[in-house]
């Protein structure tokens, strides 16, 4: 597969402290990969980077382009960030606005952007409150609003900075489910940064970061399995895996189990 | 200090809302994100004010608003929206300040808060842009610990922290209330933390209270939690479903390890 994001040797110190510390990895395309690290390990200063937003020691390559001030606005054209700040910088009114704000921007035209609104409403269930206020609706509506309004125009990279922790049970499920269908149909890549560790199920690879180095990478199952290093890092395991890792010491199972029913039956014949 | 709600209407946010917050006891506002939960925490801080209905304070509705606001600490969902000053330190001395407490007492009890976040003298200096969403929830609670109110309102803490920071949240408000008889108000739909702290809770749905009483009930309900569209407690949640699914009873386990010593004892 395709390397669409390439770190090398990425520094990053502000004032004095060293937040990134020579970071090297990189991402294959129409991957779902999760960020995950305690607080102040560096997930959102790399998210800013990635986003252009900071200036960075090394090498970053980004969709065959270095990722510097000459190509930030060739890169952009493909690639969607959403900052967890984000919701204090809206600057439209209605929904109907800030879906609509990139796809005018591109000089799409309008029959096009009543298709595309048109979609996106039926996926996301957001028709009722198209013309609604943005800051009347709820942070669960919000928050879909934003991840819908960001692939308007599907772009090959997508970037959450730990922005679906407001969303409910229901939305979350669609949002999830609508990024997975798009992995597969448009090879989007998806990066999620999050510390919520039934979210990173999800995904296909986990990046674990700690005081600005990546220090576990690999699938969720390898990754969830070294539970004592992911606590040295201040990171908790989801539930099911939890709980097949200590039946496991007690060899109760032979492997982990993500699936509760097949759990259970075994368990429970 | 008691709070008691009584018949409080919101536009079409809040609807009949009656609730008296007992003394000396974690309160937990659960709801979906849009139930309301926020919005009590503002009926009760006054930042809404077009509100039907009355906000009781030790029983009487004309309270001292000056005593009010010394007594009870806000933190919001988000960190940054506490912060006016440039460093940590002038942050957590800004209501000291204002309270017009000696400069001598102000330095004590900033550095009783900082530590009790567990942060330590360096951080008296960075400047609050600098740090990390972990660190300014730690500092924003600081802010609320160093006036020592006598309520403390708490708006999804756990929102921006990591494990650590939230087993040491759980601590904090356990001693919060046993040792230093502080009530605590929570709002949060994070089960796993509102369980881990609370005696009561507040089940709101599109600005109605559903159901109301002692954290021990609502427990076993996953399904009620779900109707609300609120995350179970994943933990519950599994105990809830060996139950339906093999109709075998673990109500006795109240951790994970216990659900492992099930399996065990069961041969």
């Amino acid at each position: 597969m395709t390397k669409i994001i390439n770190l090398d040797d990425v520094t990053k110190v502000i004032n004095g402290s060293i937040i990134l510390d020579k970071l090297s990895f990189s991402i294959e395309k129409g991957t779902f990969v999760s960020i995950v690290g305690g607080n102040g390990s560096g997930k959102s200063t790399l998210v800013k980077i990635l986003a252009g937003l900071y200036s960075y020691n090394g090498y970053i390559n980004i969709n065959g382009y270095r990722l510097d001030d000459d190509n930030i606005n060739l890169i952009r054209k493909n690639v969607s960030v959403i900052l967890s700040e984000m919701d204090d910088n809206i600057t439209m009114d209605t929904v109907y606005d800030v879906l609509i704000m990139e796809l005018v921007h591109l000089g799409k035209s309008d029959a096009y952007i009543r298709k595309r609104v048109n979609d996106i409403c039926n996926v996301f269930g957001i028709r009722n409150i198209l013309y609604r206020d943005m800051r009347l609706i709820s942070n669960s509506e919000r928050q879909k609003v934003m991840i819908a309004a960001s692939i308007m125009e599907v772009p090959d990279i997508l970037i959450l900075d730990d922005y679906m922790h407001q969303l409910n049970v229901k939305d979350k499920k669609l949002v999830i489910d609508y990024l997975n269908k798009l992995k597969k149909k448009n090879n989007l890549t998806i990066i999620m940064v999050t510390h919520n560790m039934e979210d990173v199920m999800n995904s296909d690879r986990v990046l674990v970061l700690d005081h600005g180095k990546l220090v576990m990478d690999g699938t969720v199952l390898q990754v969830f399995k070294k539970k004592d290093e992911l606590k040295s890092y201040g990171i908790g395991i989801s539930f099911i895996v939890d709980l097949s890792l200590r039946l496991m010491d007690k060899k109760k199972i032979k492997h982990i189990y993500l699936d509760r029913r097949k759990l259970v039956d075994v368990l429970w014949k | 200090m008691e709070i008691e709600l009584s018949n409080i209407y919101y536009r079409d946010k809040l609807v009949d809302i009656s609730y008296k917050f007992s003394k000396w006891r974690v309160t937990s506002i659960i709801g979906n994100s849009g139930s309301g939960k926020s919005l009590i925490g503002y009926v009760i801080m006054g930042l809404v004010k077009d509100y039907e209905g009355e906000v009781i304070v030790d029983g009487s509705t004309c309270y001292d608003k000056y005593d009010f606001f010394k007594n009870i600490s806000y933190v919001f969902q988000k960190p940054w929206d506490h912060f006016i000053c440039k460093t940590v330190y002038d942050e957590i001395a800004f209501s000291l300040r204002n309270f017009k407490y000696k400069e001598e007492k102000i330095d004590k009890q900033v550095r009783d808060a900082l530590k009790m976040v567990g942060l330590d003298d360096n951080y008296f200096t960075r400047e609050l842009n600098t740090l990390s969403s972990g660190e300014a929830s730690r500092v924003a609670i600081a802010t609320a610990i160093a006036t020592n109110p006598k309520v403390f309102i708490l708006d999804e803490p756990t929102i921006y922290i990591d494990v650590d920071m939230r087993n040491m949240l759980i601590e904090l408000i356990k001693k919060l209330k046993d040792k230093y008889n502080k009530n605590v108000i929570i709002m949060s739909d994070d089960m796993d933390f509102v369980y881990a702290v609370s005696d009561n809770y507040i089940l709101l749905d599109k600005g109605r209270i559903i159901k109301s009483g002692e954290i021990d009930e609502i427990k076993r309900q996953s399904d009620v939690l779900s109707s609300c569209s609120i995350y179970v407690s994943k933990f519950y949640d599994f105990i809830n479903f060996v139950n339906e699914y093999k109709g075998v009873n673990l109500e006795d386990a109240s951790n994970i390890d216990d659900i492992v010593q099930g399996v065990i004892a069961r041969e």
